[in-house]
C-alpha cells in the first residue's frame, strides 16, 4: 500500500465520520442543516491551534468535539427559535459566518490559516488506525442512536413534531441532543482532518463541503448510517475517480443528487431491497 | 363534587376576525365521561387543543387540578396525566403501528432526552402495546406502517396511544368520526368500558346518537361559547340547544 492509498483510506474514513454526524441532525432527528461543515471546522481549528501549542493530538481531539459540540448546542437553541423552514437558513448562514470569522481573525491565521500543524507522533499507521478506530466509534453510536430510545424519539420528531410532543417527547429537548451529538463529531471529523492535513485554510470549511456531506447523506440514503458510509465513500472517492471531469465535477454532483431525490429517495440503502423486487418472483 | 382533574378559566382563543373560543370556563370533574357538543366550527376542536397546549389562549387559564398550566407545552401537559386524540388523525409516518403504540408506552425511557441515550430495551413497552392494540381489534396491524392502513385503523391508532399514555384525562376529539357502523358502536363500547374502569374522559362527537349513549354530562358550544350545560336527556330537550342545530343537518351536530 503506497502512502497515497494510506491517505485516501483516511481521507475517506475522515469523511465518514463527518458524513454520519450530519446523518444524527438531518436524517435521524429530520432537521436540515446546511453549514455542518463550520462544526468540522471548529473541530479542525482547535486541533490544529492546540497541537500547533504543543498539545498532544489524543488530547487536542476530544477538546475540539467538545467545543464543536457547545457550537452545535448554541445554533441548536437558535434552531428552536425559528420555524422549520428558516432552519436552512439559519443553518446555511452559520455556515458562511464561521468562514467569515476565520477569514478575519488574525489568530486563526486569517486566510492563510494555520500551517505546520505538528505530526500527532503516532506514525503513518498510528494515524491511520486512529481514524479507523473513530469510523468505527461513530458507526457504532449512529447504529446504537437508530435502535435506542433516543433513536426512537428522534424519528418520531422527525415524522411529525406536533404529533411526537403530543407523546410527551419534549422536542425541544431532543433536537438539541441531536445537533449537540452531531455537531461534537463533526468537530472529531475536523480535528482528525487537521491531523491528517497539517495545514488548513478557512476555504476547506465553506458552503461546498457543507452540501457535500448533505450529498453523501442524501445519495447514501437519509437515516440509514450503512447508506450514509457508502455515500461518503463514493463522494470521497469520486473527485478521485472522475478527476478527468475537471470542474465539470460539481455539475455531476448536482445531477446525481437531483437523480436520486427524484428516482431512488431511500439512496443507496435503497437499492439491496429494489434489487431484490426485481429478482423475486413478480 | 370538588375533584376536579382539568378545568379552564375564561378561554379565549381567536383566529383572524374569527373567535373560535370565547370565554370558555369548563371543569372536568374526576370519573365523568363529558361529552362535548356543538355545529361545525363551534370550536370544540379548539378548546382540545387550548387545553393540551397545542394551541395557545389569547387570554385565559387551564389547570390541571390546582397546577395553572398555562404556560406548559404540551409533551408537559401529557406528562402530568392529559392525552388527546387528532380529529385528523397524526400517525407518526416511519413507525410502525407497533411502535407508534410502543412509544407512547415509553413515557419513563424519554422523559429526559439525556436519560433516553441509556434506555435500550423496549419489551416492557412491546407488550404493554400488544395488550392495547388486542384490546383495540387491531393486533394483526402491529408490524404495519400506518401508511398501508385505512381511516378506521388509523383512528383506533390514535385511541391506542392516547391509552398507551396511561392518562387521568383522556380528550377525544371526533374518535368516531370515518368508522363504519361496527366499528364505530365497538369504539363507543370500548369508550364506556374504560370510563367503567374510572378513566375521566371528555368526548367531542358529531355522531349525537352515540354521545347522548355514552356521556354523562353534556356541554353544548356555539359559536365559541358554552350554551348548555347538564345531563344530556335534559341538554337536548333545551330550546337554544335545538336552535344551535337548526339547519346543520342531522349529520352535522
Ligand atoms: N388554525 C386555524 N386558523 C384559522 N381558523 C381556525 C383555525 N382553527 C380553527 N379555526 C376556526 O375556528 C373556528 C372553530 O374551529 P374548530 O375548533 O375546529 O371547530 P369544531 O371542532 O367545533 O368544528 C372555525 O370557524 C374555524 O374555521
Ligand atoms: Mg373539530
Amino acid at each position: 500500500m503506497t502512502g497515497y492509498h494510506l491517505s485516501l483510506i483516511s481521507l475517506t474514513g475522515i469523511m465518514i465520520v463527518f458524513a454520519v454526524s450530519l446523518n444524527m441532525i438531518m436524517g435521524l432527528c429530520g432537521q436540515v442543516s446546511l453549514g455542518h461543515a463550520a462544526f468540522y471546522g471548529v473541530g479542525a481549528y482547535v486541533t490544529a491551534m492546540m497541537s500547533a501549542g504543543g498539545v498532544p493530538t489524543l488530547y487536542a481531539l476530544p477538546v475540539g468535539m467538545l467545543i464543536a459540540g457547545l457550537m452545535g448546542l448554541i445554533v441548536g437553541f437558535a434552531s428552536l427559535r425559528v420555524r422549520d423552514d428558516f432552519l436552512a437558513i439559519t443553518t446555511l448562514a452559520v455556515g458562511f459566518l464561521f468562514v467569515g470569522v476565520v477569514r478575519k481573525s488574525r489568530a486563526l491565521g486569517g486566510e492563510f490559516g494555520i500551517s505546520g500543524i505538528p505530526e500527532s507522533g503516532l506514525g503513518p499507521a498510528g494515524d491511520a488506525f486512529l481514524v479507523a478506530f473513530c469510523v468505527v466509534l461513530t458507526v457504532a453510536l449512529s447504529v446504537y442512536l437508530s435502535r435506542n430510545w433516543t433513536g426512537l424519539a428522534f424519528r418520531s420528531i422527525s415524522a411529525n413534531e406536533e404529533a411526537a410532543q403530543t407523546l410527551g417527547i419534549n422536542s425541544a429537548h431532543y433536537k438539541l441532543l441531536a445537533f449537540c451529538i452531531g455537531c461534537a463529531l463533526a468537530g472529531l471529523a475536523g480535528g482528525l482532518y487537521a491531523n491528517y492535513a497539517r495545514f488548513i485554510v478557512p476555504g476547506t470549511f465553506g458552503f461546498s463541503l457543507s452540501i457535500t456531506a448533505a450529498a453523501m447523506v442524501v445519495i447514501g440514503g437519509i437515516g440509514s448510517t450503512a447508506g450514509v458510509v457508502a455515500g461518503a465513500v463514493l463522494l470521497t472517492l469520486f473527485p478521485e475517480i472522475f478527476r478527468f471531469l475537471g470542474d465539470y465535477r460539481m455539475l455531476v454532483y448536482g445531477a446525481l443528487l437531483v437523480g436520486v431525490m427524484l428516482f431512488q429517495p431511500k439512496g443507496l440503502a435503497g437499492i439491496p431491497s429494489m434489487v431484490r423486487r426485481w429478482a423475486g418472483p413478480r | 363534587m370538588s375533584d376536579v382533574l382539568l378545568r379552564s378559566d375564561h378561554l379565549c382563543r381567536a383566529f383572524g376576525g374569527v373567535v373560535a373560543v370565547d370565554d370558555v370556563s369548563i371543569s372536568v370533574q374526576r370519573g365523568e365521561l363529558l361529552g362535548l357538543i356543538g355545529p361545525n366550527g363551534a370550536g370544540k376542536t379548539t378548546i382540545i387543543r387550548l387545553l393540551t397546549g397545542i394551541q395557545r389562549p389569547d387570554s385565559g387559564k387551564v389547570f390541571i387540578g390546582p397546577d395553572d398550566v398555562t404556560r406548559l407545552s404540551t409533551d408537559r401537559r401529557v406528562r402530568r396525566g392529559l392525552a388527546l386524540t387528532h380529529q385528523i388523525v397524526q400517525p407518526l409516518h416511519g413507525l410502525s403501528v407497533l411502535e407508534n403504540v410502543a412509544l407512547a408506552a415509553g413515557q419513563a425511557a424519554t422523559r429526559s432526552a439525556i436519560a433516553s441515550l441509556f434506555h435500550y430495551g423496549r419489551g416492557r413497552e412491546v407488550d404493554a402495546a400488544n395488550v392495547i392494540l388486542t384490546r383495540l381489534d387491531m393486533l394483526a396491524y402491529a408490524g404495519n406502517m400506518p401508511d398501508t392502513l385505512p381511516l378506521g385503523y388509523l383512528k383506533r391508532l390514535e385511541m391506542a396511544r392516547a391509552l398507551a399514555l396511561n392518562p387521568d384525562v383522556l380528550l377525544l376529539d371526533e374518535p368516531l368520526a370515518g368508522l363504519n357502523q361496527r366499528e364505530s358502536a365497538i369504539l363507543a363500547d370500548l369508550i364506556i368500558a374504560l370510563n367503567a374502569d374510572g378513566l375521566t374522559i371528555v368526548l367531542v362527537e358529531h355522531n349525537l346518537a352515540e354521545v347522548l349513549r355514552v356521556a354523562t354530562r353534556l356541554l353544548v358550544l356555539d359559536a365559541g361559547r358554552v350554551i348548555a350545560d347538564g345531563s344530556p336527556s335534559e341538554v337536548v330537550r333545551r330550546p337554544e340547544v335545538r336552535d344551535a342545530y337548526i339547519g346543520q343537518g342531522a349529520s352535522n351536530a
